[in-house]
């Protein structure tokens, strides 16, 4: 059995299988039944045409080329009722079918007359090959340039008026038709005695295998890399074969004595070894020359995956991808939506071309988020019309019907969802390519390993701008609070400041009649109104230490109030405690006097260092606690004495007076209190004095307290101060 | 003579206060308000100006800072007399040169009256 024989068998077998699996895949589309009798006619053919070449008989020769001839006679119609099929066309060219199926039939009545195949007579090294006889060449002529040709004038309109999936499926039948045809042709010139020996035949099988791939596939490959691919391959191996029949040759020439089953295993070793070098060798070159634009278009989109790494800000990442994707692939339009972390609502990210409305308007249901998580594939408009044909949901179906009419009026091609853990986080909506070439297999092979990489970087983006958001919100809502807090505060400065400028007036407002009395009183007394009667030199003393009382009262209100609203101030200065003792007993002499007490001032023997004081203030204080000590005594009198202790000054004023409970000891101290003899024997008081004095005596980091043996036994006040 | 501009809005105290710098042998220019005040102190040239500090209108502060911008009288010494016991304006009046600062409650007229004396013997 020759080569060629098989090569029948080889386009039978193959015609038969691809034949079935596109009718079967869908018996009732006019499309796969008429593919599956043009199969059916060229398988006929090739199985006429293997049995034909096995044969040396010459009547069976003769009956298989008439078998052969059945096949081909049918092989023009059923290609031509296909393309019609497939292009939508045979209500329109009925008539054109019709004649043609006229044609075809009158061909067949003559395939078992000499008229069609004349007689079978050897040519080459074939013992048998058909001559034709006279109808033959009209067959040829009207079947093959005329019906076929036709087709292929139809596809070729078509091709040039059409964008998209077709036009790529036009490009492949072409590409079939050239093989197919154009193989299976290599079988005449043998017919009319040219001797070409029918190498194409060869190739026939790859016509039902590219036709059924591209009726079959939703999605097709760039037909330029898949030739390219091919012519590498094939070159490789043409290159590599030679080089072993090279080899052969010269291993005849000068190696006759090695036996050819050393020879030859290593020549295969040695053509196997070279294969793949020969490959890369092919393959630079066409990737330098052949389908350089695919390979360089592949790089951008790799360096892109590269660059979205590099990029944080959101708006820079969606502008860089969106522009590259359409500088690249040449595109129309594109959109990024993102979804809202929380609510899963669509936004805008970065559109270029579509209307704005529209950019989003695809997912404005649910239904493409829903089939793109299910599907987790790039959603193709052209693919559409198939799926919907292969769903058998009916509200599936509906709802893709809808979404394709949608795609096609806002112009969207492809919808490549970005998925971040399963879950869409977003979309890549894309336009048509400005050349009208649909989406290959390779592109996106290559958009679908962007999405990943670009939903990765856009979530982090998003993330990145989130957290830089909430630290600006963060930063806005500190800025805002601090200002809160400042003007809260100043207002509460502003109300301090009144109140504080309220008690300063209020005690001025005090002062003046004040002023006035003591002014009058004691000009009074020093009788500069004339000498006032005896009998009123009393009630005028009593006046004027009851107007005293009520200035000290004022000061002492006056004084509170400021170390309640921390504003008493220290004017600290070297100051000799003596002196200020001496000033005070000075004042209160004649108190003590009137009273019948004494009061004494035991200086110490040694003079005490000057120590850092407020003068003004230490002053009061000693001044009334010995105040207080004349005025809670009625016999006996007050001992002030003034000592050094442990780097400490500590003045001590005791008295022989009512003395003191525990209880009054430990409230001596505090505002308004005042000790339970207070009420009995000094009225005037609001117990302000003591008070005062411990907050002064504490602002000099010093110590005030009191102790008494009880009631009636007295009682003694220390006031101490650090040197320091 | 010598003479004293006692500027004082309150009636009751001026009057005194009048009084007994004049049995004290000091003639007494008195003046209710500051700009009054600055007008007195320009036309007499007091040896002494003794000032209340709430004054109506522009305050003893403010008439300080007159008094500080008139050559011809802003040497003259300045006692601060006041009731108003307040730390800030008290800083204030000493930043603008007063001699001191006295809270009136605090001294009787006569006391009053050896302060002003040691001030106008040059103490």
């Amino acid at each position: 059995m020759n080569i060629f024989a098989i090569s029948g068998f080889v386009n039978g077998v193959s015609a038969l299988i691809f034949g079935l699996i596109v009718y079967l895949k869908n018996p009732k589309q006019l499309t796969n039944k008429t593919f599956g009798l043009m199969t059916l006619a060229l398988a006929i053919w090739a199985f006429g045409y293997g049995f034909w070449l096995s044969t040396q008989d010459k009547e069976s020769a003769l009956f298989w080329t008439r078998i052969l001839s059945i096949g081909s006679t049918f092989i023009p119609i059923f290609f031509l009722h296909w393309i019609f099929a497939l292009l939508n066309l045979q209500k329109k060219k009925e008539l054109i079918l019709t004649f043609g199926y006229i044609l075809t039939l009158i061909f067949l009545s003559f395939v078992f007359t000499p008229l069609y195949v004349k007689d079978v007579v050897p040519q080459l090294s074939f013992p048998w090959w058909p001559e034709p006889g006279i109808v033959y060449n009209f067959y040829l002529i009207l079947s093959y340039l005329g019906i076929v040709g036709y087709g292929g004038y139809e596809l070729i309109k078509i091709y040039r008026k059409t964008r998209g999936y077709l036009r790529e499926q036009i490009k492949y039948i072409l590409l079939a038709m050239i093989v197919g045809f154009g193989g299976g042709a290599t079988n005449f010139p043998l017919w009319y005695g040219i001797p070409l020996p029918p190498y194409g035949n060869f190739l026939v099988f790859l016509y039902p295998f590219i036709l059924s791939y591209a009726i079959l596939k939703y999605r097709l490959m760039d037909i330029r890399f898949v030739l390219g691919r091919g012519a590498v391959y094939a070159l490789s191996f043409i290159v590599v074969i030679a080089l072993a029949f090279l080899l052969m040759f010269l291993s005849n020439q000068f190696f006759s004595a090695v036996p050819f089953n050393i020879i030859g295993p290593l020549i295969l070793i040695i053509s196997i070894l070279l294969f793949q070098p020969v490959l890369r060798f092919f393959e630079k070159l066409a990737s330098k020359y052949f389908y350089y634009t695919f390979y360089s278009y592949q790089t951008v989109l790799t360096d892109l995956g590269r660059k979205l790494t590099q990029v944080l800000e959101l708006d820079k990442l969606s502008s860089l991808i969106v522009s590259t994707l359409m500088d690249t692939m040449k595109l129309d339009r594109t959109v990024i939506l993102l979804r809202e972390p929380g609510d899963g609502e669509y936004q805008i990210q970065k559109n270029i071309g579509f209307r704005e409305e529209n950019g989003i308007s695809l997912v404005k249901d649910n239904f493409l988020t829903i089939w793109l998580e299910k599907t987790k594939k790039p959603l193709v408009y052209e693919e559409l019309s198939l799926i919907i044909r292969d769903t058998l949901k009916r509200g599936d179906k509906r709802k893709l019907e809808n979404l394709q009419s949608n795609m096609k009026r806002i112009e969207a091609a492809l919808c490549l969802p970005l998925f971040i853990e399963e879950k869409i986080v977003g979309m890549i909506v894309l336009g048509n390519k400005v050349s009208g070439d649909p989406y290959s297999e390779q592109d996106i092979e290559l958009l679908t390993n962007l999405s990943n990489q670009a939903s990765i970087a856009l979530q982090n983006a998003r993330l990145y701008s989130e957290v830089k958001g909430f630290s600006k919100t963060l930063e806005r809502e500190v800025e805002k609070r601090t200002k809160e807090l400042k003007d809260a505060y100043e207002e509460l400065k502003k109300l301090d400041k009144a109140k504080s400028e309220f008690i300063s007036i209020a005690s001025h407002q005090l002062r003046t009649p004040l002023t006035a009395i003591k002014g009058y009183i004691s000009m009074m007394r020093e009788k500069i109104y004339g000498k006032p009667p005896e009998k009123m030199e009393r009630p005028l003393e009593n006046i004027y230490t009851s107007n005293e009382r009520l200035i000290k009262l004022v000061n002492d209100l006056l004084n509170v109030s400021r170390i309640e609203a921390g504003r008493m101030e220290m004017k600290l200065e070297k100051s000799s405690l003596e002196e200020i003792i001496t000033s005070v007993v000075e004042e209160l002499k004649n108190v003590a006097k009137e009273k019948n007490i004494y009061l004494k001032w035991e200086k110490p023997k040694k003079p005490l260092p000057k120590i850092s004081v407020d003068k003004d203030k230490i002053r009061q204080v000693i001044m009334n606690v010995a105040d207080n000590a004349i005025r809670y005594t009625e016999h006996g009198g007050v001992i002030i004495k003034c000592k050094m202790k442990n780097e400490k000054c500590e003045i001590e004023v005791s008295d022989t007076g009512v003395g003191l409970t525990k209880y009054e000891l430990s409230k001596m101290f505090e505002s308004f209190s005042r000790g339970a003899a207070g009420t009995r024997l000094y009225t005037e008081g609001v117990g302000l004095g003591l008070y005062v004095a411990r907050r002064f005596v504490e602002m000099h980091k010093g110590k005030i307290w009191a102790e008494s043996k009880g009631k009636d036994k007295g009682s003694t006040f220390y006031i101490e101060l650090p040197i320091k | 003579m010598k003479k004293i501009l006692l500027i004082e809005d309150e009636k009751i105290l001026a009057e005194m206060y009048r009084d007994k710098f004049t049995q004290a042998g000091l003639k007494v220019y008195l003046a209710f308000d500051s700009k009054e005040g600055l007008a007195l102190a320009k036309k007499e040239k007091p040896d002494l100006i003794v000032l209340d500090i709430l004054l109506p209108k522009e305050n003893g502060i403010v008439f300080l800072t007159w008094l500080r911008k008139e050559p011809e009288i802003s040497s003259i010494p300045v006692v601060a007399f006041s009731n108003y016991d307040d730390p800030a304006t008290k800083r204030q009046a000493a930043k603008l040169g007063v001699k001191d600062y006295l809270i009136k409650t605090s001294y009787t007229p006569s006391e009053i009256v050896a302060k002003i004396k040691q001030l106008l013997n040059g103490g």
